[in-house]
């Protein structure tokens, strides 16, 4: 580099090139950084609304709970003590008849439909779980249904099961209903096993030896209303902070398998 | 700095070329178009190199080969640019393409005739350093969740954008170091091949990013 007018140039050149390349690593940073912050954003826009989403379905879960325990309280108080005026009524007029028999129809019928109303009643709002607690109504609940299907439902403890917050409990118990149900009206099974266990986690399973199912099938066809079952124990377990497992590897029935932490209850 | 050091630097940047040309071809059918380009223009690149190794050998100074594949890569880039915006920007690009052209032809004809046309390595330069800024300024409004390091064109735009920007000083003053710097020349061409290999290391990531999302789609770069 001979002359200063030289050594300048060269100079220009050195201090043009390094700031461009500068500005050209400044533009791929900001990018790069910019970009994290944004998927960062995004992720936590994510968790609020899923928070924000499990608390609205926790609020309508307990809305429609509270209205079953409305409409149970209804019926058993109101109805139920109103059927049972009627019956007393009826079986002092049938005293005064020369005929008391003429009247056994209605009172059969009226027998019938106080202990329908009582059923409805006691499915709507198990009382045995807000007495005694989970397992118990669990054990109610496959006794009830064993009575009336005639199918022999096993109910099975494992290990100690701890109690929790009765909403929870309310809300595990509509799951087991719901499998339970599911499983007497579709799956042509000879004996049905519900099996409790408690341990570091509470899992309720719900086997049966039918035809078994595909949930994911019936899960894609919630739109016409069949798999709305399903996706009620799936939000029902997502809301618990439970996971729920269909096996799918079975070649005979259906098994499902709720696990709930307890720390989650 | 020796020729010899010069020129094994170059070498090296051949082989680097040669390397993107394997890179992109693997799995043709199965490549974005974006990587197709890219091992074009490699390709061609590397034909140049070849051209300038050989054509001084039988007595022509002028890379007439070399120049022309100059203007293709610009072309192949332009192109490249135009699909990844989406073809939004098509006439735009179209015109910026043939006024360099026809720029780029009368300078080879009639202005500079030499070696090295700076003037159509300056305007490439600029329309390249604008569009890269303007691709990163669309991927961040149009694809704000999308996973860059994964997106093999972010590593593309990146590369085009670090070696233009790196080589833009140099090619403004490329007539003036010919004519008075020649004792430094090798220095400063030197430097442009280094910025031609960083170029290449930054595309073979993009290249590399790519035949990852291949093999594992599910870890495409798509948003979360």
């Amino acid at each position: 580099m001979a002359g200063p007018s030289e050594y300048q140039i060269a100079l220009l050149i050195t201090l043009g090139t390094v700031g461009m390349l500068l500005l050209a690593i400044a533009i791929i940073l900001f990018m790069v950084f910019y970009q994290k912050k944004m998927i960062q954003e995004q992720f936590k826009r994510q968790q609020l609304e899923l928070i924000y989403q499990q608390k609205m379905m926790e609020a309508a879960l307990e809305s429609q709970e509270q209205e079953r325990r409305r409409l149970a309280g209804e019926l058993h108080d109101s109805i139920g003590a109103m059927l049972s005026t009627i019956r007393v009524g009826i079986i002092t007029i049938a005293r005064q008849l020369p005929e008391p028999e003429s009247l056994d129809q209605s009172k059969k019928m009226l027998d019938d439909t106080i202990s329908s109303v009582r059923a409805i009643s006691r499915e709507l709002m198990p009382s045995t779980l807000e007495k005694f607690g989970f397992t118990p109504a669990v054990k109610e609940l496959c006794e009830r249904f064993q009575e009336t299907s005639l199918l022999p439902i096993h109910c099975i403890e494992h290990g100690e099961v701890r109690s929790f917050e009765k909403s929870r409990e309310l809300m595990l118990f509509r799951v087991v209903q719901e499998l339970l149900n599911n499983a007497l009206k579709h799956s042509k099974a000879s004996v049905i096993e519900v099996s409790i266990e408690g341990g570091d986690a509470l899992s309720v399973s719900v086997e049966d030896n039918g035809i078994g199912y595909d949930p994911d099938a019936i899960k894609n066809s919630a739109q016409n209303g069949k798999g709305l079952g399903l996706f009620n124990i799936e939000n029902r377990a997502r809301v618990l902070g439970g996971v729920i497992h269909f096996d799918k590897e079975r070649s005979i029935g259906s098994k499902v398998t709720l696990v709930v932490p307890y720390e989650k209850v | 700095m020796t020729i010899e050091s010069y020129l094994l630097i170059f070498k090296i940047q051949s082989v680097l070329s040669a390397l993107n040309v394997i890179l992109s071809f693997i799995s043709f059918s199965k490549r974005q178009i974006e990587v197709k380009l890219i091992g074009l223009a490699c390709l061609l690149n590397l034909l140049s190199d070849f051209a300038w190794y050989f054509l001084p050998l039988k007595g022509k100074d002028v890379n007439i080969p070399g120049h022309i594949a100059n203007i293709l890569i610009f072309i192949i880039f332009c192109y490249l640019y135009n699909i990844a915006l989406t073809n939004k920007y098509k006439r735009v690009i179209t015109w910026v393409c043939i006024a360099f052209c026809i720029a780029a032809i009368s300078n080879h004809l009639f202005l500079q005739k030499k070696d090295i046309n700076s003037y159509n390595q300056i305007a490439s330069s600029i329309i390249f350093i604008l569009l890269s800024i303007f691709y990163f300024y669309r991927l961040l409004i149009d694809l704000p969740a999308q996973q860059l390091h994964r997106l093999p064109m972010f590593w593309f735009c990146t590369g085009i954008l670090i070696y233009n920007a790196g080589t833009l000083f140099l090619s403004v003053f490329t007539n003036y170091l010919v004519e008075v710097l020649h004792n430094d020349f090798l220095f400063y061409g030197t430097f442009l091949i280094i910025m031609y290999i960083i170029q290449h290391l930054v595309v073979m990531i993009g290249l590399w990013q790519d035949l990852r999302n291949i093999k594992s789609p599910s870890s495409s770069p798509s948003a979360p």
